[in-house]
């Protein structure tokens, strides 16, 4: 059976009872917050979300990062041989490899100018 | 502002408007503040302790499903952040079967917290000559029981929402104020010092 702040009151201390008890309970001399309080815990907060959200990138970062090297580890030591085979066959054979490391050159340009834009502007 | 627009306000500061948060803080932090100060009594560690506990809702704010109200959940996460404080400080309190008996022909202590009449204790927390006894007395009850006797008897919080903040069960709620009533009693009668 739930007990309730009325029957409680009612069998052991009626409302009238243990004043003295409320009355020494009523602080002397409370203790009050700053007025700036709320203006304080919410720059608190917030530095704190920054401190959460650069500690997760860092972690995504790593963790993407050593991802990328174990895969491309793997493929090295699986398929290494038989990759550079295979370039070392397309580039006798095709005129146009020459213009791959051109390429690759362009897509990494283009990669960080729209990270360092991104930075900028967004 | 009623329940249902905390709510709302909630979920907006869940969606990132972080400043609606401030609401939350100057509507509960005297409330709060009221609390922590009960059982610490420095300013400068009531008002971290407090900021404390209101960050740490904000993280958790989350898993605040509304069914209490957000009173009583700020002062749930108010009271574990300040007893885990305390915790840390090692600070000793008394127990009831630790103060000595009443009657010098009784070695026990037990004995000394069983054989109070009701009468005596009642006679006593009613005696308003006696108020700074009481007070010195009540500073040495334990966090959970200066806790509990501050909700149910300054706050008049209802049974339920004391139940809540201690994390206890609404039943056992009588029998620890009846407890602590008798420990108070004993208290004063051995002058707050056992």
């Amino acid at each position: 059976m739930e007990t309730n702040r009325k029957d409680f009151i009612h069998i052991e201390a009626p409302e009238h009872r243990d004043s003295a008890l409320r009355q020494a309970l009523t602080p002397t001399e409370p203790l009050k917050l700053p007025s700036n309080f709320a203006h304080v815990t919410l720059r608190r907060i917030e530095r704190e979300r920054q401190a959460r959200e650069r500690r997760e990138r860092i972690v995504a970062l790593i963790t993407v990062t050593v991802c990328l090297l174990l895969g491309l580890a793997a493929i090295g030591y699986f398929y290494g041989a038989v990759l550079l085979t295979a370039f070392q066959t397309m580039f006798h054979q095709s005129e146009s490899f020459s213009l791959i490391p051109a390429i690759a050159f362009c897509f990494l340009f283009f990669a960080l100018l729209n990270h360092y834009l991104h930075r900028r502007y967004v | 502002m009623q329940q249902t627009d905390e709510q709302r306000l909630i979920a907006r500061v869940l969606d990132g408007h972080a400043e609606d948060y401030g609401y939350f803080l100057e509507r509960y932090g005297p409330e709060v503040m009221r609390l922590v100060s009960r059982l610490v009594t420095q300013q400068q560690d009531a008002e971290e302790l407090v900021q404390d506990a209101f960050v740490r809702a904000y993280d958790r704010l989350d898993t605040f499903g509304g069914r209490s109200s957000f009173s009583t959940w700020i002062c749930r996460i108010a009271y574990t952040t300040a007893v885990s404080w305390l915790r840390k400080q090692r600070i000793k309190y008394l127990n009831i079967d630790d103060l000595s008996p009443l009657s010098p022909s009784d070695s026990s202590p037990r004995a000394g917290a069983q054989q109070l009449s009701d009468a005596a204790v009642d006679e006593a927390l009613d005696d308003e000559t006696r108020i700074d006894e009481l007070r010195r007395a009540i500073g040495q009850l334990k966090p959970d029981e200066q806790t509990l006797i501050t909700l149910f008897y300054y706050d008049n919080r209802p049974m339920s929402d004391i139940a809540y903040i201690l994390d206890i069960e609404t039943g056992t709620i009588a029998t620890r104020l009846h407890r602590i009533r008798r420990k108070l009693y004993l208290l004063m009668k051995h002058g707050n010092k056992p």
